[in-house]
């Protein structure tokens, strides 16, 4: 009896904690529709950024290049939207003379290309995608390369999530082999683990039949060329993780894409480990090289535009390395990071340009250097004005958002944008409470305020407790909107005028919450059976 | 004795969802495994591609079994909203509570052989079809490459997710509440779990948000069971 009683106890707040959450998501999801049909019916296409023609900005907005002997020249486009390859540019040296104009394709000039990441390229799978896609549960999809023998498929190798290995059939029937981190064997007991991949990339090269595949685990990279059964372990990182990757012509290119005028490239891999160190994967001849950069250029590999960035190439000639430095030093609190911003984009900062090139034994050699000033620069992209309906949308979150914010915001952020962890339930509400959190704290404390007096009035004359009711107040001001939609759902019952007092009372209690009267005995009719003896 | 007496009973009435459920995911199953004999031995030779191309990774992934998948969870969720529509919305519809009540053994038995039904019936209805068409399809003559058997461990928890949906419609279909305050909640919880299911990253943290849901949903049907007045 004593552990029923219990149980009871925690079998009512829990159906008021669930209907509260489900609430919560309810008004969350009509926020998200009122922001987006207010920013569906006030679009407006945005035009093109055009900065305004002084010599600052011509010198900031144009694209800095570098030719093989590390001279820089300002190109700058004289169209205002970008055409292709028929768009008409302008390109000057960093003295601001004129040194050609004309169509993109007509360019007399060889610049050096940058290593990227081959996520800009859509065609490297990060961590994200692999998981979603391999493992996304409850029926995961198999990834099956099909290896062409001749003029069929003779040959399907499909990935084995739990082994972490591809398992090889032939298409007539019957297991073929396994490809591990050893390579092709005819047994499982024998084949070694790949790894978890962290990100892979699939290409073929002249011969079209032949699919070779880039994997990067935790602490390897392989190549795999599922046509002849080699699986090559490209680079090795020991002791430290490897934290990403970027690459620069890697993927074979079509010999008839090249032009004997183009520069000669190596293909290059850059790996960097969690030690801050860049390992430069080089083929033809094959080479690795790690390079420890000064801590100035330890920078974080991220797109946003206020990042300062690392870029490496090389040619048969050289290696260099390209450094943009943006000044941009933010606190560590994601919190701060907008007020950061604003105040980084409302003044003129310095930006510079360098051009390295690095020896054998990783010492850098500067070639060139570029410094000029950014303009005050104010952002008119959609974005903002998303953020601005958001702004006002998210007056009816819940304060304790506001709070939580607050307090843990940056762990909240850096936990939800963490990336794959096993946590992801949490990330799911980490990402809920920094989306949905108030942006006009002030304006929210207000409307909690007033939800917590529309509350009070309703509870007044319902009340059975003056401790459920302060309860109820305190939820219905941490949760704002949807505390008061959720005190209404469970607690809306009938109220009628107490004979005694002539005032509202509810039907919860035997007696008047007001004047402490009991209810009325119903008059006792003829048929009744049950009467007092 | 009187439990097994109120379990046969509870799976009489459970029958034709059963053969219903059953039925359906055998036949369609068996047509979609019957349109995928082979088929993806053919799509490998047609599958050209280009000299020095990237090849899509979303190109090479195959679901195995096709839109099996999809079957179960029709055939789970449906049984699941099914069984709890006719355990526990019925009665209260046509009013016969009493019937079901009115009997010399206490409510938590009553209750407990529903839902051992419920477990049976989404056992028998899905999870055995399931393991068929597993098996099924891992013949060679279907496709040289069998699939995994992650996907059977899938399917089972598919079957789980059946179970939540029962579970959720039950406890709605026993709240007095009114329909536009908190009558649904417990089919708003279902939603809810079964959406936080679909997007964990591993089978073990999807068994473990089963495990949650289920639990919850079933303590709460418990407790009001008990203490409802019909």
């Amino acid at each position: 009896m004593v552990k029923r009683n219990v149980l009871e106890y925690v079998s009512q707040p829990a159906e008021e904690v669930i209907a509260l959450i489900l609430i919560m998501f309810i008004v969350f999801f009509a926020q998200f529709l009122v922001t987006e049909l207010v920013w569906l019916y006030t679009y407006e296409k945005p035009s093109p950024p055009i900065y305004p023609d002084d010599p600052e900005w011509r010198v900031h907005g144009a694209a800095k290049y570098f030719l093989p002997d590390g001279t820089i020249h300002l190109v700058r486009r004289i169209d205002t939207e970008d055409n292709g390859d028929y768009t008409k540019e302008e390109i000057t040296d960093v003295n601001g003379n004129i040194l050609w104009q004309g169509i993109r394709k007509d360019r007399p000039f060889k610049y050096l290309e940058w290593e990227s990441s081959p996520r800009e390229y859509a065609e490297f799978y990060g961590e994200q995608q692999i998981s979603r896609m391999l493992l996304s549960p409850p029926l995961p999809c198999v990834l099956e390369v099909p290896v062409r023998i001749g003029e069929k498929v003779q040959e399907v190798w499909q990935y084995d999530l739990e082994a972490q290995l591809f398992v090889g059939y032939r298409i007539e029937g019957g297991l073929m082999g396994y490809l591990g981190a050893d390579g092709f064997v005819f047994s499982k007991a024998q084949a070694q683990p790949l790894g978890k991949f962290k990100g892979l990339a699939l290409w073929t090269d002249k011969d079209p039949s032949s699919i070779v595949m880039l994997g990067v685990t935790k602490r390897r990279i392989y190549q795999i060329d599922f046509r002849t059964h080699k699986v090559e372990t490209v680079f090795d990182s020991g002791q430290s993780d490897i934290e990403s990757i970027r690459w620069h012509r890697w993927r074979p290119m079509n010999p008839k894409d090249q032009n004997s005028n183009d520069i000669q490239y190596r293909p290059l891999i850059d790996c960097r480990t969690t030690d801050h160190r860049h390992h430069l994967i080089m083929c033809e001849p094959n080479k690795i090289l790690t390079v420890e950069l000064p801590e100035q250029m330890q920078t974080e590999q991220s797109s946003e535009y206020w990042v300062s960035k690392v870029n490496f190439t090389t040619t048969r000639d050289a290696l260099f390395l390209q450094y943009r430095e943006k000044h941009f030093n933010p606190p560590k609190s994601h919190k701060l990071l907008e007020q950061y911003q604003r105040e980084y984009n409302s003044k003129p900062r310095p930006q510079s340009l360098q051009i390295y090139k690095v020896s054998n034994d990783g010492n850098l050699e500067l070639v060139n250097q570029f410094d000029w000033i950014r303009p005050v620069w104010e952002k008119p992209y959609p974005a903002d004005r998303r953020e601005a309906i958001v702004r006002w949308a998210s007056t009816t979150s819940p304060p304790v958002f506001d709070l939580l914010w607050y307090l843990f915001g940056d762990s909240l952020y850096e936990f939800g944008s963490e990336g794959v962890s096993t946590m992801r339930m949490m990330q799911a509400y980490a990402v809920i409470i920094t989306e949905c959190r108030p942006r006009y704290s002030l304006l929210n404390c207000v409307l909690s305020a007033a939800m917590m007096v529309i509350a009070l009035w309703h509870g007044w004359s319902r009340r059975t407790s003056w401790g459920k009711l302060f309860v109820w107040l305190v939820v219905v001001g941490a949760f704002n909107l949807a505390g008061l939609l959720g005190y209404l759902a469970l607690n809306h019952t009938a109220v009628i005028k107490c004979p005694v007092c002539g005032r509202g009372r509810g039907l919860e209690r035997v007696d008047c919450v007001l004047c402490g009267a009991e209810l009325p005995v119903p008059e006792r009719r003829k048929l009744d059976l049950i009467f007092d003896t | 004795m009187k439990f097994l007496a109120l379990l046969k009973k509870e799976l009489r009435e459970c029958l034709p969802w059963i053969v219903a459920a059953a039925a359906f995911l055998l036949i369609f199953g068996s047509l979609e495994l019957r349109s995928m004999v082979r088929r993806d031995v053919e799509e490998y030779q047609y599958r050209v591609f280009e000299r020095y191309s990237e090849v899509s990774a979303y190109d090479l992934g195959k679901y195995p079994l096709g839109d099996v998948g999809a079957l179960v969870f029709i055939s789970a969720v449906g049984l699941g909203l099914a069984l709890g529509v006719r355990q526990f919305w019925v009665a209260d519809f046509t009013g016969t509570w009493g019937f079901t009540l009115h009997r010399s053994t206490d409510r938590t038995r009553i209750l407990a052989a529903k839902i051992c039904a419920a477990i049976i019936s989404l056992i028998a209805g899905v999870g055995l079809v399931l393991c068929y068409l597993f098996w099924r399809a891992s013949l060679p003559d279907y496709s040289p490459v069998p699939p995994p058997i992650g996907f059977l461990i899938g399917g089972w928890l598919i079957c789980g997710v059946g179970l939540l949906f029962y579970l959720g419609a039950g406890l709605a279909g026993l709240s007095k509440a009114r329909w536009y305050t908190t009558k649904l909640a417990g089919l708003g919880f279902a939603v809810w779990m079964f959406f936080t299911f679909t997007q964990q990253w591993t089978l073990w943290w999807s068994f473990v948000t089963l495990v949650i849901g289920t639990g919850v949903l079933l303590y709460l049907m418990w407790e009001t069971f008990l203490k409802r007045e019909f």
